[in-house]
């Protein structure tokens, strides 16, 4: 894993170069860039904001499009899961060696005005493919799993449960394997539903969900 | 529009109800003195309240009265008349997802809560919208199953709602405006409020959800005018260890290695600071007593017991406490120790019934997820009967595996989070049943702050077959009665009439009436989407309406929907 280089000013568009966000589990660095979205509405920044926002858009994209195949999208997420998820990476809940840097100086207020900023940028949208037809019913699967007891009829969440409807596939995949694996373990109760899936199933999920 | 509050007699259809009859007069006798525009509503006393059991005009509380009973004393639609009823209106909210309210109607005002804390009020003889209020919810949430609401309180010139950011809430029941909020509990910690506050002696009333978060489960009064905390009763006390019980309260053995618990308790001490606990459906209240009568939810995590040591009291419990003091009265645990979520939360019902000696006693009722229905003496909560099971019951009381271990009833129930009704004429509780059975997968991980804590996983096995069943109980034997069998598991609630019929909903669309008496089908309705949600009853200008949500559950993932529907007869 790339570790970013850190300066006086903090961390900086060297990060690009760094680890995805998100899953915790090792970096494809592989680039994401399904297509080109609309740029990002212009949204007032504070002054605090302003210092600490570029550093999230260097992996979270400009346009709110990731700018790595394992960095989710942060656009337009629920403000809930935004601030839980940084407050995770803050006391070392949820593991990813550039976030928990990043994160930990900062104030729980600063979590909170970053969580409410990227939830209201508009989510963008990335044309994914749907599963292929083949042999996994997921629909059974997504029964199975219960995942629309959390995350909604459309899979758009809502307060600390995250949208997984347009998600980057490739976000979900790796960070539901992390979480069968147990090395996401931020929402034990994620480990425990996706124990019995297999990688192909998952992947399954991902390409649904993403495609949504 | 000016309208009539008709006086309707019931007493011969109580026959032998005497106190209600007379109750019923009472009512009219007040009511009858006004008219009432919506946007001049009536304020609702506390003798109103008291009085509603026999109030044939209004739905004044989320299980009609006190006592929840959900017994409409209205005869005007009945066995002989329901083939011709028919929607009468049909009011679109704006929030399509499930729907678990149950319509309060105070004088021709209709007020009911969607997903995601609308409330509105309608003209409940047309459908017509008079406010709508959407509570801003805080963007921190945690709630297990769905962004569920199950309804209001009112009181004086208010209405009372639970948020799912663990707010109380009071509007202005003429214009719907925000009177005053106040934080019940910290949503960051697992706690989230779906459940109907009830409002008594200028107290509202309201527990919390969580029990799969870790929460530390409580009911709270609230000063009805200002929102002040007046007292709070923790549902896991200090010392929630109890008597080791190595049975259920029907005598099953719970399989429970008390050597080992034991151990565990001498390491890490009383667990109650997160051993869930939730109170999340509405208390009845006895006001001869002065006592309030709930029932407890599950230990948290539900299903991995290492962390909890004891009985884990009072989970799964019926509970009786002070009503002006919030101080423990008495408890009877149905389940210790539970490690397959087999949570009490149908709302219990108080009525006279039979003890042992065939002495008409004054008793607390609750249909089990466990499949039991269990009958109370309210002196003492100990118990005086269970019912036959009323669904198959297999492989109680299995420890969850890491494998996975069948059981049925599954988590969902027996019966789940939906209303009974009683029909006092005849004897019986009509219970919404489910047969789903699970698989309870053990996988042990620490406290997690707040959130979603299982212990492990269900699993709904798919090799079964899963229906659920109309079970019509007769609470002075045990004995079923009948049953209406449901190709889908059912969730939502029962009402009874004095009409003779109970009315039911199903996940595929259905509204139902049956006869009270024998279960037969009368009336069908095709709602659209999944009627998953208590119905109510009230009568405007002389005509008696049935309404009820249909809206789908996410619990079940049933067609969600948006409607609320009323029906009325036709000629």
């Amino acid at each position: 894993m790339t570790v970013a280089m850190r300066t006086s000013k903090g961390w900086f568009a060297g990060l690009v170069v760094a680890a995805a966000l998100g899953s915790g589990e090792a970096a494809q660095g592989q680039e994401m860039r399904p297509r080109a979205a609309q740029p990002a509405p212009e949204i007032p920044l504070s002054e605090r904001l302003a210092e600490l926002v570029p550093t999230c858009l260097a992996c979270h994209g400009e346009d709110g499009v990731p700018n790595y195949a394992e960095s989710p999208i942060v656009d337009g997420q629920n403000e809930g899961y935004l601030f839980v998820q940084l407050r995770d990476y803050k006391n070392g809940a949820r593991k990813h060696e550039a976030m928990n840097e990043i994160v930990k100086d900062l104030s729980r207020q600063d979590l909170r005005e970053l969580a409410a900023y990227f939830a209201a940028r508009p989510w963008p949208r990335v044309d994914q493919p749907p599963p292929e037809d083949g042999s996994i019913d997921v629909e059974r699967l997504l029964a199975e799993g219960q995942c629309r007891e959390c995350h909604g009829a459309d899979f758009l969440g809502d307060g600390t449960m995250p949208r997984l409807a347009g998600q980057l596939t490739s976000y979900l995949a790796s960070t539901m394997r992390a979480f069968k694996l147990k090395e996401r373990t931020n929402n034990a109760a994620m480990g425990s539903l996706l124990d019995t899936f297999s990688d192909e199933e998952i992947e399954a999920i991902a390409r649904y969900l993403g495609a949504l | 529009m000016e309208r009539k509050t008709v006086l309707l007699r019931f007493a011969a259809v109580l026959a032998g109800a005497s106190i209600a009859s007379l109750a019923s007069s009472e009512t009219h006798a007040q009511t009858i003195k006004g008219t009432h525009l919506p946007a001049d509503l009536r304020i609702v006393t506390q003798r109103m309240l008291d009085l509603a059991e026999g109030d044939g005009n209004n739905f004044l509380h989320p299980n009609h009265n006190y006592k929840q009973t959900r017994f409409y004393p209205n005869a005007q639609i009945n066995t002989a008349n329901v083939r011709r009823l028919r929607p009468a209106w049909l009011f679109q909210v704006d929030v399509r997802e499930s729907l678990e309210t149950t319509p309060i109607v105070v004088d021709g005002v209709m007020y009911v809560t969607t997903a995601y804390n609308h409330v509105y009020a309608i003209d409940a003889a047309t459908g017509e919208q008079i406010w709508h209020y959407k509570h801003r919810i805080g963007p921190i949430t945690a709630y297990c199953c769905g962004p569920n609401n199950r309804g209001a309180a009112v009181y004086d010139d208010l209405l009372y709602m639970g948020t799912l950011d663990a707010k109380l809430v009071a509007l202005d029941a003429k214009t719907g405006k925000l009177v005053w909020e106040t934080q019940v509990a910290d949503p960051e910690l697992g706690y989230s409020e779906t459940m109907a506050p009830v409002v008594v002696e200028n107290k509202v009333l309201i527990g919390t959800s969580g029990g799969e978060y870790g929460i530390r489960g409580f009911l709270k009064a609230f000063d009805a005018k200002t929102g002040r905390l007046l007292w709070t009763f923790y549902t896991t006390p200090e010392n929630s260890v109890g008597v080791w019980a190595t049975k259920d309260a029907t005598g099953k053995d719970l399989r429970r290695d008390i050597a080992k618990e034991k151990e565990i308790l001498a390491k890490i001490g009383d667990p109650y600071r997160w051993l869930g606990g939730p109170v999340w459906q509405t208390p009845a209240v006895d006001r001869v007593r002065r006592k309030v009568f709930f029932v407890v939810g599950n230990p948290a995590p539900p299903l991995d017991d290492s962390q909890r040591p004891g009985d884990n009291l009072y989970t799964n419990s019926l509970v009786a406490i002070d009503l002006d003091t919030g101080r423990y009265h008495c408890h009877l645990q149905y389940v210790p120790h539970d490690r397959w979520d087999m949570d009490a939360v149908s709302p219990p019902v108080l009525l006279d019934a039979p003890d042992e000696t065939g002495k008409i006693v004054p008793a607390v009722l609750h249909a089990g997820k466990t499949g039991y229905v269990y009958v109370h003496r309210r002196e003492d909560c100990s118990l005086i009967r269970y019912s036959e099971p009323i669904v198959p019951q297999e492989n109680m009381w299995a420890p969850p595996t890491p494998e996975g271990t069948r059981m049925a009833p599954g988590a969902n129930g027996g019966v789940g989070w939906s209303p009974v009704a009683v029909h006092p004429g005849l004897g019986l509780v009509y219970a919404l049943a489910i047969h789903q059975p699970m698989t309870f997968h053990l996988q042990s991980s620490p406290y997690p702050g707040g959130k979603l804590w299982l212990g492990g996983a269900f699993r709904v096995s798919p090799a079964d077959e899963h229906w659920g069943a109309l079970v019509a109980v007769d609470y002075r034997t045990g004995a079923i009665r009948w049953e209406v069998k449901t190709p889908q598991p059912l969730l939502g609630g029962a009402l009874a009439t004095a009409g003779g019929l109970v009315f039911f909903g199903e996940g595929n669309g259905r509204f139902n009436a049956v006869d009270a008496a024998t279960g037969a089908r009368l009336w069908s309705f095709q709602a659209g989407a999944g009627v998953n949600a208590p119905p109510a009853s009230y009568t405007v200008d002389g005509k008696q309406y049935i309404a009820v949500a249909a809206g789908g559950s996410a619990q079940l993932d049933f067609k969600r929907g948006n409607a609320i529907i009323a029906f009325t007869l036709v000629e």
